[in-house]
């Protein structure tokens, strides 16, 4: 947890909120607004969200992706993919009720560089915004990703390559679902480290 | 082997936070929570509609991402103003979609999960009224009852 006695300045900041429900978005405005953050571009779509990246310099993104119409993490996709600097590369956090290890790693693959769990505090959601200050990750572009360098991690040989290493896992590796994680293991997937083979 | 390309971005939004004036972290969260309570009544009163809403659209056959955003509107809506049951119920309602969006056969099997979700939806509109909920254990008895029909589509997806 940051310094309480730390100052902020939001007063100034570009701020995109992607929130499908209009109270839900009411209340991160609310949030945003107490932490003195007055720019909030709100979105309730990924049509008006793709206008205003089209449009504005970002600082930072907050979005739900479970939205009704289109998926919030082909946006990030989209964005991170786009070329548009400088807002290609914006700390996006992902907001989502759905916390299992699946949508978690969606979100991270998608070039999320945070994810929280629903209901988010003003003090979870601050706490996270300041640790932004401190992300030292590089952005990476390649054929199959672009976003926050992510942690790697080795999960077998790719689908159709036949396994050679005693640990290779051998079943097939399917998205079951589970329970929601706790913060300090979604963080654990969002945090880059070098990868023991 | 495909090209790859690393760098880091100028971080704007630190050099922002850094700049003279703004507010400690300590009155920034106590002004938030101030006026994320200022919108309380407005924001709880919408629950109705939105349930009323989510049951229709499953009603309709909307496939379970449809659904799973507006109870997952619902969970967060309950949860953010401690409406701990409501919450517990949407959040039951959560799990079962998104287990139906990562197995998609269990969603196409028709009968069994429409009623699971309307079982859902019905509890949620009981929860909201605590005339028709009575007591808080036997409110907690139906949030009970969710959780193990969720569980009950997990156990037989495992099957």
């Amino acid at each position: 947890m940051v310094d309480p006695r730390a100052k902020i300045n939001l007063d100034g900041a570009n701020i995109l909120l992607l929130e499908q429900s209009e109270h839900g978005l009411e209340i991160l405005v609310q949030m945003f607004h107490g932490f003195g953050g007055r720019n909030c571009h709100k979105c309730t779509s990924i049509d008006e969200a793709r206008s205003v990246v089209m449009r504005a310099t970002l600082d930072l993104i907050v979005a739900d992706p479970n939205l009704q119409a289109g998926d919030g993490h082909e946006f990030v996709r989209w964005l991170r993919t786009s070329g548009l600097d400088p807002n290609r590369t914006v700390p996006i956090i992902m907001i989502s009720a759905n916390g299992t290890k699946a949508a978690v790693e969606r979100a991270r693959d998608a070039g999320a560089s945070y994810f929280l769990v629903k209901p988010v505090t003003p003090r979870v959601l601050l706490d996270r915004i300041v640790r932004v200050q401190t992300d030292k990750r590089a952005f990476v572009v390649c054929d199959a990703y672009a976003g926050p360098d992510r942690r790697f991690k080795f999960e077998g040989p790719p689908p159709g390559v036949t396994p050679r290493r005693s640990t290779d896992i051998k079943t097939k590796l399917t998205d079951t679902g589970g329970p929601n994680m706790s913060q300090s293991d979604i963080d654990a997937l969002f945090k880059p480290q070098r990868a023991s083979l | 082997l495909t090209k790859s390309l690393s760098f880091t971005p100028e971080q704007r939004l630190a050099s922002l936070m850094r700049r003279p004036g703004g507010v400690s972290i300590e009155e920034a969260v106590a002004r938030a929570n101030q006026r994320v309570e200022a919108v309380r009544n407005h924001c709880v009163s919408a629950l109705d509609e939105k349930i009323d809403a989510m049951g229709a659209v499953a009603l309709d056959g909307a496939s379970p991402a449809q659904i799973y955003a507006l109870s997952s509107e619902i969970f967060s809506l309950a949860a953010t103003f401690e409406l701990e049951e409501l919450a517990q119920a949407a959040s039951s309602l959560c799990d079962l979609l998104a287990k139906a969006q990562a197995q998609p056969d269990m969603a196409q099997s028709g009968r069994a999960f429409v009623e699971s979700v309307g079982v859902h939806v019905d509890a949620l509109r009981t929860l909201r009224r605590p005339e028709l909920g009575g007591d808080a254990a036997a409110r907690q008895a139906v949030v009970d009852g969710l959780r193990k029909v969720a569980l009950k589509h997990k156990v037989e997806q495992e099957r």
